[in-house]
């Protein structure tokens, strides 16, 4: 059995090294089809990354939110008294606003309107983490202070046509047509929901907005260390239905569902998402006629053998069994080829776009399962091929 | 000339089942290209769809409006003193508010929808099933729906009936359905609701300080005939060049495609995804004709040793890539009128294929067999005859 094994896997490798230039253009095929399902998991994902990256650089365990909630730049808001509830409510050790909504931002240099990712903190317990936080709270001292995140794109007017930087301090302009000064910058990251993203105080963001004050778009909570979030989050929904009227109704999430959730808006309900799921949908499809292509001009170039084979006695068998293992092997040299070749056109799309186009474990490991099982669905229909190796008809 | 066996044509049905497998390899890879370019240009065309419905030679816009999507008002008086330009014989305003129009359907949240005001009797509107709608909706707190609406508002989209009992609430006020139009969803707008110019300033009556009209969103222009477009635009825009800007249809879509595919990075990851189908066509390419060129090669030798030059095979190679490539493309077209017939309303945006979006998908299909052709070709051009046996 062992020798079997053995004499198996030196066919399977013979035949890949027997003509190496075909070999390489065969892994370069299979690479190709792999490269084309990691480039579009890499949109979707970059999609669902810049979506939720309010809930990336949040403190805190939950999040407490309108029933009307839309999407993290479409939250509606919940009534401030909320804060005051959740903060006496047992376990709770902080309870952080956090505003946030669509505003339109004046190009500075061109005087041309775009629109703006706005968010408001409370600059005595900001609802963010950010290395630099402690650098920027006394920058937005006032209600027309504003700090400009640095990946917004160019389009939104800095001082060298390029990237927001120390050049944009003192720079005025208009948020929803009222003048805002530039105070700094900070580095969240921007995406496809807005371009740009501005950072204000409270008092900045309600002056912008034309707010009454009395409301907030989000409360991010954190509670004690030894309390589950699930059972905080518990806590904080019977304490809201206790106190009943309005806020009643208000939802409270864990960070990680809200996250989940905010993805599953993006992949599943906007066109952006619907159509790169096509995209990977269509990309396993191509994989998988690209590998059937090579391995069946594998098997009909070597017809000849396999029937010299099936004549000294092996069976269909055993040599199926070798096209499985070579289609494997195909697949294990060309994974790490396409890897390769996805993170240097990640890096070359992430910069054309301006969006974080990253590999992840799950995209890898999903596209490595896919890749294997796209082979060997290959393999085992090219093998119908090898029925024709009759070994008379062949001579 | 004219004796010779058309050998290319034989050569690819000298087996008919390796040709219809050639020919759906080739077929696969253009509807590969077809589907990542009709992504591409549903991003582009959904924004001006609507300018199909409106039979307007000039349309004026804010001049700080970025891409029609955003919102940016300009002063209905202008759209009154171009009316009096002489080459103008009519103007109309359309008013639109969107992220202000929140529309509630039943218990479901409230969520924004483009609401689009007109006149009541919009003579400027291409079909006339529409104007009739649009007279219809002279009822106060009525409107008429997009049917291609998405489902998320829970809207009754499929019972006329039901729809029009359905409890709907605009900015708080309650709306009945009357009528179902075809507008067109996008990008940024997922449903439409149509009503007159009345109803319009009744929902959004906070709209301008409390002069809804005043300001339009919209303007559309109609010129007489024999006048010059570009040189009328170009006079109404010295108008007020700092407010507003008034463009042709033409320089309109211009713009906003640019906006587009320029400007956001939805449009660039779609330019990589059409490149990405064409590269994948040309490996499919290579794949069937280096098989089908591999098999005919002792064929290919024997004719070679008769002394038959390099010239004729790259000839005949070209020829039988480029019968490949019709074959497989016409096989194409239609599998993808009918893909792009489901993955409309999947995706909720128009896909369309245009005679000259197909013709480029074409010219990509021919080229890939051709580079794939010549590629392929290169171990017979340099092979002696006897090592080809």
């Amino acid at each position: 059995m062992l020798i079997a094994r053995r004499r198996r896997t030196s066919l399977a490798m013979h035949n890949l090294l027997h003509q190496p230039a075909r070999t390489a253009v065969s892994v370069l095929g299979i690479a190709f089809a792999i490269l084309l399902m990691f480039m579009q998991l890499g949109f979707l994902g970059s999609v669902g990354d810049t979506a939720t990256l309010v809930y990336q650089r949040t403190p805190g365990e939950l999040v407490v939110r309108s029933s009307e909630y839309l999407s993290v730049y479409d939250p509606r808001s919940i009534h401030a008294s909320i804060l005051n509830r959740l903060a006496t409510t047992p376990g709770v050790t902080a309870a952080r606003p956090l505003d946030i909504g669509v505003a339109s931002w004046q190009n500075p240099n061109n005087g041309e309107f775009l629109a703006v990712a706005l968010m408001g903190i409370d600059i005595t317990q900001p609802a963010l983490k950010l290395d630099e936080l402690q650098t920027l709270l006394p920058l937005l001292r006032r209600p027309d202070h504003v700090l400009v995140d640095r990946t917004s794109r160019a389009d939104f007017g800095p001082q060298n046509s390029v990237a927001f930087g120390d050049n944009d301090i003192g720079v005025t302009t208009e948020i929803n047509y009222q003048n805002v000064h530039i105070t700094g910058t900070f580095e969240m990251g921007t995406g496809l929901a807005a371009n740009g993203a501005v950072l204000t105080s409270r008092e900045g963001f309600r002056r912008l907005t034309r707010g009454d004050g009395n409301q907030v778009s989000m409360v991010f909570v954190e509670l004690d260390k030894d309390i589950e979030p699930t059972a905080g989050k518990q806590a904080i929904i019977d304490r809201l239905r206790l106190g009943g009227g309005p806020l009643a109704h208000a939802n409270v999430f864990t960070l990680a569902d809200a996250e989940s959730l905010e993805r599953q808006h993006w992949y599943l309900e906007t066109p952006v998402g619907i159509i790169f799921w096509i995209g990977v949908a269509l990309a396993v499809v191509v994989g998988g006629v690209i590998c059937y292509m090579v391995l069946t001009a594998d098997v009909i170039a070597r017809l000849p053998e396999y029937a010299t084979l099936k004549a000294l006695g092996y069976s269909t068998g055993y040599l199926g069994r070798t096209l499985l293992l070579q289609s494997t092997l195909l697949a294990f040299v060309a994974l790490p080829v396409a890897t390769l070749a996805a993170f240097t056109l990640f890096h070359i799309a992430s910069a054309a776009s301006g969006l974080p186009i990253r590999m992840t474990w799950q995209w890898f490991s999903l596209v490595s399962t896919l890749s294997i099982s796209m082979c060997a669905i290959a393999a085992m229909l090219a093998l119908r091929k090898l029925s024709k190796a009759e070994p008379a008809s062949l001579f | 000339m004219f004796r010779r066996t058309p050998l290319a044509w034989k050569n690819l049905v000298a087996d008919w089942r390796r040709f219809a497998l050639a020919s759906a390899g080739v077929a696969f890879a253009a509807i590969l290209m077809f589907t990542e370019n009709g992504f591409r240009n549903a991003l582009l065309d959904s924004p001006v769809m609507w300018l199909d419905l409106v039979d307007a030679d000039l349309i004026a816009v804010s001049r700080t409006r970025t891409s029609l999507q955003s919102e940016q008002p300009f002063p209905q008086d202008l759209l009154r003193r171009a009316a009096g330009d002489a080459d103008v014989t009519v103007t109309s305003p359309i008013y639109i508010e969107r992220s202000q129009a929140q529309v509630r359907v039943g218990n479901l949240p409230s969520r924004p929808i483009r609401v689009i005001g007109i006149e009541s009797e919009p003579r400027w509107l291409t079909t006339r099933k529409l104007r009739e709608v649009v007279s219809s909706l002279r009822s106060p707190q009525t409107a008429a729906l997009d049917t291609q609406t998405r489902h998320l508002y829970g809207f009754a989209l499929e019972d006329r009936s039901q729809l029009q009992k359905q409890s709907i609430e605009l900015v708080g006020k309650s709306l009945s359905i009357v009528e179902t139009v075809v507008i067109g969803a996008d990008f940024v707008n997922e449903g439409t609701l149509l009503m007159s110019a009345q109803n319009f300033a009744d929902y959004f009556s906070f709209r301008n300080s409390g002069q809804p009209l005043e300001v339009v969103d919209l303007g559309l222009i109609q010129l007489r005939a024999g006048s010059n477009p570009e040189q009328v635009a170009k006079r109404l825009t010295a108008l007020a060049p700092r407010i507003w800007s008034v463009k042709t249809r033409s320089q309109l879509i211009q713009q906003e495609t640019a906006f587009w595919s320029g400007q956001t990075p939805v449009g660039i990851i779609f330019s990589i995804g059409a490149m990405m189908g064409f590269a994948v066509g040309v490996i499919i390419c290579y794949q069937i004709l280096f098989t089908s060129i591999n098999d005919s090669m002792p064929e290919f030798a024997t004719l070679k040793a008769m002394g038959y030059p390099n010239r004729y095979f790259v000839l005949l190679v070209i020829k039988q890539s480029i019968y490949l490539s019709l074959f497989g493309f016409a096989i194409a077209l239609i599998v993808s009128l009918g893909l792009f017939r489901v993955l409309e309303p999947i995706a909720g945006l128009p896909m369309l294929i245009t005679i000259p979006r197909a013709l480029f998908v074409l010219a990509l299909t021919m080229t890939m067999c051709l580079a794939s052709a010549l590629l392929a070709l290169r171990k017979l051009l340099g092979a002696d005859p006897a090592s080809l046996f």
